[in-house]
């Protein structure tokens, strides 16, 4: 078939659109060119009419005959060939890793055209000889510089040098062209195909080329001269020498060489023992046999101590121990390590320095290196300094003789009057010029004290008053500690009128002795159980406050003249910090002002910007100082619902925290008089001893666990210490801690430490160790993975210590956030802060339609808020108790609800609501009969927290009755055994209570609890019998720490060192053995708790301080409210 | 306005300058080279600075503070015998204003209503001008530079009026990127830099600037030595100029090209052109290719007596436009030719 196409496109078109299929394509063909560019082809075969018809279309035609061009026609392997290249416009330049062969007819263009290239940094050349007809010689350029492909492009290279380059695998077009079909085009196997302009193929054969380097011959420029060793080498002679250097490197060792020996006798006179026991000396004579002393420092700890001598110091020199430079110096030229130390200190029993000398060859002052002498002392020279040293007296000591309480002192008899002063509007004489109100003269109307006390209290009221020399204070203390004697020894109630007079005495005994915080704390109790106190009670309480800002150095309200001013006022209100005795003073001021009508005016005037501050900074006051605030504030301006939010305010204060001791309370009391502070040393002595026992038990008994556990042990008993007051103890054990703790990274023990160590220095600090953790440290939790953070809150969960009012969930972070359910919900209100929110959220869920169940729980946890919300909030939900609780019909929902509500209830005062609650609580018990053993568990726990608060309210009768009901409740109950371990833990907490009693009706149970510890048979339970064992070791350690404080120590030290069987398989072993950690918390919460380091005299004592508290304010309120 | 009475003549005939063109030539090399002797290590630019004048090419010295750049045209001035009033230099600020480059309005004249400056001392009266820091003129200026640079001639009450400057170099300390400078840039076809030298030739550096520090303060000027002139320059610039147009009166009617500029020579001044256009990005306009090639004429005229040779392709090293290119084509171009 012949086909004429138009032009080379129409052809390239035909082919590549497939009008003329590959198989044709592919095979040889005739062609021609005519001149006017049509492109004749002659091929076996024929086209299919659609592809002729489209040719044609084309215009493209059939031909019959070559015509006047068959004498033209020449073979072609392909149809491809026939394809003209087409010109590049521009020379497309070859990647780095592109390649091309030059084709050189010239082989004389062979070295010019590869050194050029290589001139160019490119050597990855290689070539190939080409021989017969069409010999040449081929270059093939990996990467050919643009710069050398044009040289094939110029118009003097043609036929002499042409460049491929390869545009479709083994297909190489020259270069400046293109062939549109170059991806057809399939050279045979094992050639490649070189295609130029003029359209002509040459299929070369593969076969390696040679590298360039081969063909290469590099000439030098020059003939090598190798260089021949010589055999000597002149010694080179450098002389070493010092010079100034930048450090500032502490000295090590001092030489004295002027004056040695008085130096050292002014040093050590003048320094302590400490910084002598860092010292090491060694005496040499200098040439002139004058003493040289060589003072060194030794190594310890902390930094090393700075010295003042006359004399050469020096530093140890690149770490070579025993070399030493003067300070400031380095050896010139730098020289290496082992080469200093071989040549100046080889001996390494020498201690060696190097002294500075001038060697007068320039101007000493500008030379700039200096000439030295190398000298030494053996190092066994060297001995401590405090060895030379020998502290002598003076003056022979002076045998002092014992005191003796042998004086008389003669008082007059002390007769307690029951005056009852009505006038409270009598004005009291302005205080004196030294700033100390005088409330003490005789239009008080009390009969003043004529004992020899008596002159030494008068003698140093006042700020300006003279201290008390050492005798009188002696005469003092003991006339203080007689009467607080009698006071703790005193049966009659807290509040009976007898004791009035002593709380007067002990304020002016404490006042004498400069103890203004005991003072006014006794002065408030003098008021407040005092129905009707005179004037000269509330300035004496005034004055006392006013003289304990003066001693601290704080504001105080009066003026230089002894007067309040309302300059003196502005200044106390204005301040944002105001120290604690500022707002003292304050309190008491509003008190004697209110009360007596002192300064009325000026605190009319003054009303609300007083109102305000004290708001705001009451919380640094003792409860009744604000309470008498409050309550003169209240009777003022006649506001009752100013008194009502104090008083809600206060009670919650007191709800949440209890009294503060140091605030509340006398130091008497606090350490419970004399009895109590023995029994505290006494608790710390044998805690200390305890320490090691525990730690021994935890060894014992690691199992799998984690040997970390005495890590945090320590941690616990640093708690432990801290809290009884042994700030070293507890130091030490947190440092021994942090080394074995924190050896290796590990968030979990890093991060368990850190929040430990929060809470130990808080205690250590004095601050509340129950707030929530710093920010630091909780971001650092969030930032963890779930495994290890699972861990950690695992321990949080359990441990009181680490968190004491938070309960958390470790499970949290499995639990989807989304979970709407009311128990979330509920619990979520614990983190509401603000107060509005917490009562619409609150309220919200309390209008919901909850079941009876649900409504109880809401109710109860309502109940446990409500001291935030007020009493108004209290009520409503304390109307609700009773009906629920004829609705519910599970016992423990019904404790819960009952239990919560007599607290409340007792909390503001409802007097009915808590004999509702009590009573329904004993009807509770008294359906429990044949209850199982989980029933009487939640209930006993559910009694104990009341018996908590029963105690703080004065109703031991009532504890007593439902000690012994549930006592008897227990041991009716269906149970196969005395010694099931259930029944055991809930009559250990009975017994705990019986101990409150002084009665010693648990110590059968106690025995039985021991005896069933440390037999072992819980153990064979396996994991389960494991939780009984320490579920059952927490309840005794909590029951018998309850008893008498030698029995108690005792049983704690006997079951620690006898009791096995605590072991863990949680996943937290690898930290840590979680039950182990539960026990000793458990007994360490229960050591430093007051009813531990307090005889249950104090115990109760303080129990009634609370209780008459909370009555007066409710008292006083319902007053008001008439 | 310039005095055209009393304007030096430059219209010299082909006659007239082929008589002395050898001549002058020797005075021109003998110039350069006695020049580079109050220098260290700046011949190169001297012998740049000397082709771009005969050239009437303008020069850009690109340098850092203190590398003679100011120096060298200083002493090129002296030694040149420059007149006072054929010279002007200037150094730009971003508030340099029209009337302190090409004077200041002529009030007078604007009372008058035509707005006519005095150019007296200005630019357009030099003969041969410096200008420091040049990328730092506002568009005020630049406007007025390109205009003198490009068609010689500035305006006076809206009429163009021809100015006088034959030669014009500048300094700079960067080159600029900003687009609206890039015209300016353009004008200048060989931007030389002007480096620190202390690296290489510290001692001579000492000698050197001692030297130059002493002949300032005795006020001494050894440099002039009056080897050639600005006439010398301008003569040599418009003999070439005519070599260039002839094609009548040679044998074979040959171009400047075929006569002066060897095939393979030509052929290398392509292929290195296309190699760094096409390879390196180098922008060379058609404009730049033109003046490179009488560049190229000029050298080679001057240090080899008329034949372009590879070594006047060095030329080419000049041609970057940014210091990167600067230093890529100072390394670039001698590696290709070989050198």
């Amino acid at each position: 078939m012949l086909l004429q196409f138009p032009n080379s496109e129409t052809l390239v078109l035909a082919i590549s659109g497939g009008t003329v299929p590959e198989d044709v394509c592919a095979t040889a063909a005739q062609a021609a060119v005519a001149q006017d560019g049509s492109i004749w082809v002659e091929f076996e075969g024929r086209l299919s009419r659609t592809s002729v018809r489209q040719l044609r279309d084309w215009g493209t035609t059939v031909r019959r005959g070559r015509g006047k061009l068959a004498d033209q026609f020449t073979e072609c392997v392909s149809w491809l060939q026939l394809v003209p290249l087409q010109k590049e416009k521009g020379l497309t330049s070859v990647s780095d890793r592109g390649q091309a062969i030059f084709q050189l007819h010239d082989e004389s263009l062979l070295p010019e055209l590869v050194n050029e290239i290589l001139r160019q940094g490119n050597d990855r050349q290689s070539y190939r000889k080409i021989t017969g007809d069409d010999s040449c010689v081929l270059l093939r350029v990996i990467g050919v510089p643009y710069y050398s492909l044009l040289r094939a492009t110029e118009q003097w290279a043609q036929g002499r040098m042409t460049a491929f380059i390869e545009r479709a695998p083994r297909v190489w077009i020259e270069a400046g062209y293109q062939h549109p079909l170059a991806a057809r085009i399939s050279p045979h196997a094992g050639e490649h195909l070189l295609i130029d302009k003029t359209q002509r193929w040459q299929n070369l054969t593969e076969r390696p080329f040679e590298d360039i380097y081969r063909q290469s011959e590099f000439l030098l420029p020059a003939a090598a001269e190798p260089m021949a060793d010589a055999t000597t080498l002149p010694t080179l002679q450098v002389p070493i020498r010092l010079t100034r250097s930048t450090g500032q490197e502490a000295a090590e060792i001092y030489v004295l060489t002027d004056s040695a020996c008085a130096q050292m006798d002014q040093f050590v006179r003048a320094s302590s023992d400490a910084v002598l026991e860092r010292l090491a000396f060694a005496i040499t004579e200098s040439d002139d046999q004058s003493p040289t002393i060589i003072v060194r420092i030794r190594p310890g700890r902390g930094t090393p101590p700075v010295l003042v001598f006359d004399a050469l110091a020096c530093r140890s020199f690149l770490k070579i121990p025993n070399l030493f430079v003067p300070v400031g110096n380095r050896i010139h030229p730098p020289l290496r390590r082992d080469a200093v130390r071989d040549l100046l200190a080889e001996d390494e029993s020498r201690l060696i320095w190097l002294a500075p000398v001038t060697d007068g060859s320039s101007d000493a002052a500008v030379e700039t290196t200096r000439a030295f002498v190398v000298r030494s002392v053996e190092d066994s020279a060297f001995l401590p300094l405090t060895s030379w040293v020998d502290y002598v007296l003076e003056r022979d000591a002076e045998t002092l003789t014992t005191w003796r309480l042998a004086h008389q002192f003669d008082f007059e008899d002390f007769v307690c009057k029951e005056e009852r002063k009505q006038t409270k509007k009598k004005p009291v004489a302005r205080p004196e010029p030294d700033r100390t109100p005088a409330g003490t003269t005789a239009s008080s109307g009390k009969t003043p004290r004529k004992s020899a006390v008596k002159k030494l209290i008068d003698r140093f009221r006042g700020s300006a008053a003279q201290p008390p020399e050492d005798e009188e204070i002696v005469q003092l203390k003991a006339e203080l500690s007689a009467v607080e004697s009698r006071f703790l020894a005193m049966e009659a109630p807290l509040e009976d009128p007898q004791r009035l007079p002593l709380w007067d005495q002990m304020a002016d005994l404490n006042a004498a002795l400069g103890r203004s915080a005991d003072s006014s704390i006794c002065r408030q109790h003098r008021l407040w159980d005092d129905d009707h106190p005179d004037d000269h009670n509330w300035a004496l309480w005034f004055e006392t406050d006013v003289q304990a800002a003066h001693r601290l150095g704080a504001a105080t309200l009066c003026s230089s003249e002894g007067q309040v001013t309302a300059r003196e006022l502005r200044r106390i209100l204005k301040s944002t910090a105001p120290a604690p005795s500022e707002v003292a003073q304050l309190a008491s001021w509003i008190a004697w002002s209110a009360s007596t009508d002192s300064d009325i005016e000026l605190l009319q005037q003054s009303l609300a910007a007083v109102q305000q501050h004290l708001e705001k900074y009451e919380a640094s006051l003792a409860v009744r100082s604000c309470w008498l605030a409050w309550l003169a504030l209240a009777r003022i301006s006649d506001d009752v619902l100013l008194l009502a939010r104090a008083r809600d305010r206060l009670l919650d204060r007191i709800y949440q925290h209890g009294l503060t001791a140091d605030r509340d309370l006398p130091s008497f009391l606090r350490s419970g008089g004399s009895h109590a502070g023995d029994r505290f040393r006494q608790v710390r002595e044998k805690v200390k001893d305890l320490h090691a026992t525990i730690r021994a038990w935890s060894v014992a008994n690691q199992g799998m666990a984690s040997p970390k556990t005495k890590q945090y042990i320590d941690l616990i008993m640093a708690f432990a210490f801290a809290r009884l007051g042994e700030q070293s103890l507890a130091a030490e054990l947190l440092h021994s801690a942090e080394q074995d703790l924190l050896d290796k990274p590990d968030f979990v023990h890093h991060w368990l430490y850190d929040a430990y160590r929060y809470r130990i220095e808080a205690v250590l600090a004095g601050r509340p160790a129950d707030g929530p953790f710093p920010e630091s440290l909780l971001t650092r939790l969030e930032q963890i993975e779930r495994i290890d953070r699972y861990k950690v809150d695992r321990l949080r969960q359990h441990s009181s210590i680490l968190e004491p009012v938070e309960k958390l969930n470790p499970y949290h972070k499995w639990i989807s956030r989304d979970d709407e359910s009311l128990a979330t919900r509920l619990g979520n209100l614990f983190s509401v802060s603000s107060r509005s929110e917490l009562a619409d959220r609150l309220q919200a869920i309390l209008g919901e339609k909850l079941s009876t169940d649900d409504r109880a729980r809401a109710v109860t946890i309502g109940l446990e808020l409500s001291t935030r919300l007020g009493e108004q909030f209290a009520a409503g939900l304390l109307s609700e108790v009773v009906p629920l609780d004829r609705k519910l019909k599970d016992p423990v929902a019904r404790a819960n609800l009952l239990e919560k509500g007599l607290q409340i209830a007792a909390h503001y005062d409802h007097a009915a609501a808590v004999q509702d609650c009590f009573s329904r609580m004993t009807a509770l018990l008294d359906q429990q009969t044949d209850a199982e053993v989980a029933t009487l568990q939640a209930l006993e726990s559910l009694l104990s927290r009341s018996f908590v608060t029963l105690r703080k309210m004065g109703m031991r009768d009532e504890i007593a009755f439902l000690l012994e009901a549930m006592t008897r409740l227990v041991r009716d109950s269906r149970q196969e055994a005395d010694s099931d371990p259930e029944r055991l833990r809930i009559l250990l907490q009975l017994a705990g209570g019986w101990f409150y009693f002084s009665q010693d009706r648990g110590w059968k149970d106690i025995d039985d609890a021991r005896q069933l510890l440390l037999s072992g048979r819980l153990m064979e339970e396996g994991h389960v019998g494991t939780k009984k064992q320490t579920e059952l070791a927490i309840a005794y350690l909590s029951a018998v720490s309850q008893a008498p404080l030698d029995e108690a120590v005792d049983r704690i030290n006997d079951l620690f060192c006898s009791l096995e069987g605590i072991r863990d398989g949680a996943t937290v072993n690898s930290h840590y053995s979680l039950k182990q950690l539960d026990i000793v918390e458990a007994l360490v919460q229960t050591i430093v708790s007051d009813s531990f380091t307090m005889d249950s005299h104090s115990q109760r004592w303080l129990d009634d301080e609370e209780f008459l508290i909370r009555r007066r304010i409710h008292r006083d309120m319902r007053n008001m409210m008439d | 306005m310039t005095d055209q009475a009393t304007a030096p003549k430059e219209d010299w005939t082909y006659e007239e300058l082929r008589s002395e063109a050898e001549e002058i030539r020797q005075r021109l090399n003998l110039f350069r080279t006695s020049l580079g002797r109050f220098f260290v290590n700046k011949q190169e630019l001297i012998d740049l600075m000397v082709v771009a004048a005969v050239a009437q090419e303008p020069l850009l010295l690109v340098g850092p503070p203190g590398t003679a750049k100011s120096d060298l045209v200083l002493k090129f001035r002296d030694a040149m015998g420059v007149r006072q009033e054929d010279y002007f230099e200037y150094m730009l600020t971003r508030f340099s204003e029209p009337s302190e480059i090409i004077g200041p309005i002529d009030i007078n004249q604007l009372r008058d209503g035509r707005y006519v400056r005095r150019e007296d001392g200005k630019l357009p009266t030099a003969r041969l001008a410096f200008l420091d820091e040049i990328f730092k003129s506002n568009s005020a200026i630049l406007n007025i530079l390109l205009t003198i640079i490009n068609e010689r001639k500035f305006y006076q009450d809206g009429k163009p009026q021809p100015v006088s400057l034959r030669v014009l170099f500048a300094a700079t300390n960067e080159i600029p990127e900003q687009g609206e400078l890039g015209a300016l840039k353009d004008r200048f076809v060989l931007k030389a830099v002007s480096g620190s030298v202390q690296d290489d030739h510290f001692t001579q550096l000492i000698d050197a600037g001692l030297n130059s520090e002493v002949y300032k303060t005795l006020n001494q000027k050894p440099w002039i030595e009056n080897h050639a002139s600005l006439d010398d320059v301008l003569k040599a610039g418009r003999y070439l100029t005519y070599q260039f147009g002839q094609t009548t009166g040679t044998a074979d009617g040959s171009s400047d090209r075929q006569r002066f500029f060897p095939d393979d020579v030509f052929r290398e001044f392509e292929r290195l052109v296309k190699t760094l256009v096409r390879e390196d990005r180098i922008f060379i306009s058609d404009r730049k290719l033109v003046k490179l090639y009488k560049l190229l004429r000029v050298r080679s005229w001057l240090f080899s007596g008329g034949t372009v040779t590879l070594d006047d392709l060095r030329l080419l090293s000049y041609l970057g436009e940014t210091h990167q290119e600067m230093d890529l084509l100072a390394e670039k171009i001698p590696n290709l030719l070989g050198y």
